[in-house]
C-alpha cells in the first residue's frame, strides 16, 4: 500500500490530443478517491498513467516513494479492473485470479489459498473451476475485482467497473466495492462518470474537466461549496439548477433577480459567497439545488418565494420532482456545456434560452400538483449559490 | 399455405382452431425440416465430391492394359502398389515435403502476422504486398522459381555465387528447392489467417497481461496462442491437407525427378504417362485414404473441442 503524488502530469497523445494536462493531486496512503468528469476529460488516460499503460509525456507520478515515470506496469506493483473486465477466456475463474501470483513465482499453495480468500470474499467459490463466459454479468465483474484483491498490491486502479452492470448490481456492486476497500484499505484510484459513485463511494472525488482538475474534496464539501459552475453542475442529482441573473441592493438589502424570479439574498448565502456583494448592479451565474427548493405557507416572506408553471411532475415514491417553467435564462458558458455532456440536451438549451429555462425542484411526497398548474415556490435563500459568469468561479 | 393441404391430410373444418392443431398434423418435425432444408447441398456435395471418389475406388478394382480394360482384378492392384517401393517412396517424400513446408510457413506465418497486428505506418500496403506471393498462380511461380534456380546462368547461384550448383538435378536439395517455392507461396497466406485471429484478440487482454506482471514472451504463449487456438487449428489443418496433395510445384520444378515424387505426381504418372488407370485409381484411392487419415487425427488431436464445441459450454 503506497501514497500516490501526481506533480503537473501532463499527457500529450501523439496527435496532439492535451488529455490530461498539469494534473496536480495526492492521494494518502489506503485512501479511496474518485476520479469523475464527463466522458472525454481524460478521466481514464490519468488512469492508464498510473498503471503504466500510458507514457507520461510531463510531470511526475509517485507511487509509495518511488518516482514511477519509466517504470513498467510490472516493476510499479499495481492492480487494475477494467471496464470490460478483461477475464482471460481460456482460463478457468481459480487461475484469471491467480495468473498475477503465478507470474510472480508465488509458491502454489500460497497461490491456493489467496484465491480462496478472495474468493470467499466475493462470493466466488462455487465457481472457481467456471470458465469466464459460463458466468453472469455480475460474477465476471466480481473475478475482475478478485484478480485485483489477491495481488495484494500497492493500489487499485479501477475504470468504470461498474458501467456494463445493470442498475440493480450495480447499486449492489458500489457498495460492495467500497466495503473491500475499506477493509482491506488499498489505496484506491476509481474512475466514474456516474456522479452517484462518485459521491456514494469515496474518500474524496476529483473532478476533472478537459484534462484539468477542477476540484478535489469530500464528497459533501463538493456539494455544499463547489468551486466553479461546473463542479455545481456537475455534482448533484437531478443537477443544480444555474441561471443567469443579477445582484442589485433593494431598499438596503441585496436581491437576485433572474426573469421574473427575485430572491433576496440572506446572510447565511453572503457568508458563504462574500463576494457577491462586490458584484451589486451586475451579472452573476445564481444556483439553486432542486432540493432547497420548497412548497411555502403564508408564513414565507414574498422575496423568497415566486409562481411558476408546472411542465412535468415526477412522482418518485419518497420524493416529488417537479419541472417548472421560469423565465430565467440559462448560463451558456462552455462550463455548462461540459457539465449538461449530452450535446442534445444543451441545444435544447441554447434554444429555449430567449425564454427562459425549466427548473427542476424536489418536493417532499404528498399532492402533486398538475402540470400547467400555477404554483407558488419558495427557496431556502441561504443555500443559493454564485458565480462569476465569465470566469465561473464561486465567489467567495 | 396452400401446400400444406397436400402434405398433410387437412384437419376437418372448424373441427380445431388452427394455429394449435397444424404442427402436429403436419408431421413434420423441426429436425427433418432442417435436413429437408440441407438436402440440395448434400446431394450436390455428393455429386461433385463423393462420386469422383467412389468411382476411382471402383476403377482401383480392374486390371487394364494401356487404356483397356481388362476385367475385374480384385485387390490385386492394392497388393501391387502396397507391396512395391514406389509409393512407400512417394508417401515419405510427401510427408517430408508437408511436414517441412507447413512448419516453415506456420513460423514465418507466425511471425509476419504478428508484425502486421503492430500499428505501423504502411501497415495497409503490407499487408496486400505481402499477399502477392499468393495471388500469383503456382505454375507461374513454379516457372519462375525453376528460371532462378537455373545452373548457369542462374539468378540464384549468381546471387549467392554458388557458381554451377545443380540445384534441381540433385537430392535432397530438388526437395528443398520445392519447399522453398512453397513456403514463398503460402507463408503469406497463413500469415492472413492467423492475422484474421490475432485481430478478435482485444487489446485490453494484453493491457491486463501486463499489469499482471507479463513480459512480451508470457503475453505471447499465455495469451495470444492460447487464443489463437482455433485460427491456428484452421491454418494447419487447410495446409496440411493442402500439402499432401502437392502436384504443381514438382510437376513444372522437376518433373518428378530426384527425389520430388508426391503422392499426387506419381498418381498422374500413371494415369496419364503409363498409362495404366487401375493403379492410378489405386493410388488415388490410397492417397484419398492419407489425407483422409491425417485430416481425422488432426481433428482428433487438435481440434476436438473447436470442431465438436468445449464440453463446457
Ligand atoms: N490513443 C489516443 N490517441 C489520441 N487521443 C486519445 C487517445 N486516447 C484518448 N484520447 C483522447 O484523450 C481524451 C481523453 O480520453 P479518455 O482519457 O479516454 O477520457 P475518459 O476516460 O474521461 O472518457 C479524449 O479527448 C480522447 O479522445
Ligand atoms: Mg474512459
Amino acid at each position: 500500500m503506497a501514497r500516490i503524488e501526481f506533480e503537473d502530469v501532463t499527457k500529450r497523445y501523439p496527435d496532439g490530443t492535451v488529455a490530461v494536462h498539469d494534473l496536480n493531486m495526492s492521494i494518502a496512503d489506503g485512501e479511496f478517491v474518485i476520479l469523475v468528469g464527463p466522458s472525454g476529460c481524460g478521466k481514464s488516460t490519468a488512469l492508464r498513467m498510473v498503471a503504466g499503460l500510458e507514457e507520461i509525456s510531463g510531470g511526475k507520478l509517485t507511487i509509495g516513494d518511488r518516482v514511477v515515470n519509466d517504470l513498467t506496469p510490472k516493476e510499479r506493483d499495481i492492480a487494475m479492473v477494467f471496464q470490460s473486465y478483461a477475464l482471460y477466456p481460456h482460463m478457468s475463474v481459480a487461475d484469471n485470479m491467480g495468473f498475477a501470483l503465478k507470474l510472480a513465482k508465488v509458491d502454489k499453495s500460497e497461490i491456493n489459498n489467496r484465491v480462496k480468500q478472495a474468493a470467499d470474499i466475493l462470493g466466488l467459490t462455487e465457481y472457481l473451476d467456471r470458465k469466464p463466459r459460463a458466468l453472469s454479468g455480475g460474477q465476471r465483474q466480481r473475478v475482475a475485482m478478485g484478480r485485483a484483491i489477491v495481488r495484494q498490491p500497492q493500489a487499485f486502479l479501477m475504470d468504470e467497473p461498474l458501467s456494463n452492470l445493470d442498475a440493480k448490481l450495480r447499486v449492489q456492486m458500489r457498495a460492495e466495492i467500497a466495503q473491500i476497500q475499506n477493509r482491506l484499505g488499498v489505496t484506491t484510484i476509481y474512475v466514474t462518470h456516474d456522479q452517484v459513485e462518485a459521491m456514494t463511494m469515496g474518500d474524496r472525488v476529483a473532478v476533472l474537466k478537459k484534462g484539468e482538475l477542477q476540484q478535489v474534496d469530500s464528497p459533501q464539501t463538493l456539494y455544499d461549496n463547489p468551486d466553479n459552475v461546473f463542479v455545481a453542475g456537475f455534482i448533484g442529482s437531478p443537477a443544480m439548477n444555474l441561471a443567469e441573473g443579477r445582484v442589485e441592493r433593494v431598499g438596503g438589502r441585496l436581491v437576485v433577480r433572474a426573469g421574473s424570479i427575485a430572491l433576496g439574498i440572506p446572510d447565511g448565502a453572503v457568508d458563504r459567497y462574500p463576494r457577491v456583494r462586490d458584484y451589486e448592479g451586475r451579472g452573476v451565474a445564481v444556483g439553486m439545488r432542486p432540493e432547497h427548493f420548497y412548497r411555502p405557507d403564508g408564513s414565507v416572506p414574498p422575496d423568497q418565494r415566486f409562481t411558476v408553471q408546472v411542465g412535468l411532475v415526477e412522482a418518485l415514491g419518497s420524493e416529488l420532482l417537479v419541472h417548472v417553467n421560469t423565465d430565467a435564462p440559462p448560463v451558456l458558458t462552455e462550463d455548462t456545456r461540459q457539465a449538461i455532456d449530452d450535446e442534445a440536451a444543451f441545444a435544447e438549451l441554447e434554444r429555449s434560452a430567449a425564454g427562459g429555462q425549466s427548473f427542476t425542484a424536489r418536493f417532499d411526497p404528498g399532492t402533486p400538483p398538475r402540470v400547467n398548474e400555477q404554483i407558488e415556490v419558495a427557496f431556502r435563500g441561504d443555500y443559493l449559490h454564485f458565480f462569476d459568469l465569465e470566469t465561473g468561479a464561486a465567489l467567495r | 399455405m396452400a401446400s400444406s393441404a397436400s402434405t398433410a391430410p387437412a384437419p376437418p373444418a372448424g373441427a380445431v382452431p388452427p394455429g394449435g392443431e397444424r404442427a402436429k398434423s403436419r408431421e413434420i418435425s423441426v429436425g427433418a425440416l432442417a435436413r429437408l432444408f440441407v438436402a440440395p447441398s448434400i446431394i450436390t456435395m455428393a455429386l461433385v465430391a463423393l462420386f469422383p471418389i467412389l468411382y476411382a475406388a471402383y476403377l482401383s478394382l480392374f486390371e487394364y492394359r494401356g487404356r483397356q480394360q481388362q476385367g475385374f482384378a480384385g485387390l490385386d492392384n492394392y497388393v501391387d502398389v502396397l507391396t512395391g517401393g514406389r509409393f512407400w517412396d512417394a508417401v515419405i517424400t510427401t510427408l517430408i515435403f508437408t511436414v517441412a513446408s507447413v512448419a516453415f510457413e506456420f513460423v514465418i506465418g507466425m511471425g509476419f502476422a504478428l508484425l502486421m497486428n503492430q500499428a505501423f505506418v504502411g501497415r495497409g500496403v503490407t499487408r496486400a504486398t505481402i499477399l502477392i506471393p499468393w495471388v500469383i498462380p503456382t505454375v507461374i511461380s513454379a516457372q519462375m522459381w525453376f528460371f532462378m534456380l537455373n545452373v548457369n546462368p542462374g539468378f540464384i547461384n549468381n546471387l549467392l555465387g554458388l557458381g554451377g550448383f545443380n540445384w534441381l538435378g540433385s537430392e535432397p536439395w530438388a526437395l528443398v528447392s520445392i519447399i522453398l517455392a512453397d513456403v514463398w507461396k503460402t507463408a503469406p497466406f497463413v500469415a492472413l489467417l492467423l492475422l484474421a485471429g490475432l485481430q478478435t484478440i482485444p487489446e485490453d487482454m494484453y493491457e491486463a497481461a501486463r499489469v499482471d506482471g507479463a513480459t512480451a514472451w508470457q503475453r505471447f504463449t499465455r495469451i495470444t496462442l492460447p487464443l489463437l487456438k482455433p485460427a491456428i487449428f484452421v491454418a494447419l489443418l487447410f495446409r496440411t491437407v493442402d500439402s499432401l496433395r502437392i502436384f504443381d510445384l514438382p510437376a513444372v520444378m522437376t518433373g518428378g525427378s530426384n527425389g520430388t515424387t508426391t503422392l499426387s505426381v506419381l498418381v498422374q504418372r500413371f494415369i496419364v504417362a503409363e498409362p495404366n488407370p487401375g493403379v492410378g485409381a489405386t493410388l488415388s484411392t490410397l492417397t484419398f485414404v492419407v489425407v483422409l487419415g491425417i485430416g481425422v487425427l488432426f481433428v482428433g488431436l487438435i481440434g476436438r473441442d473447436l470442431v465438436i464445441g468445449d464440453p463446457e459450454d
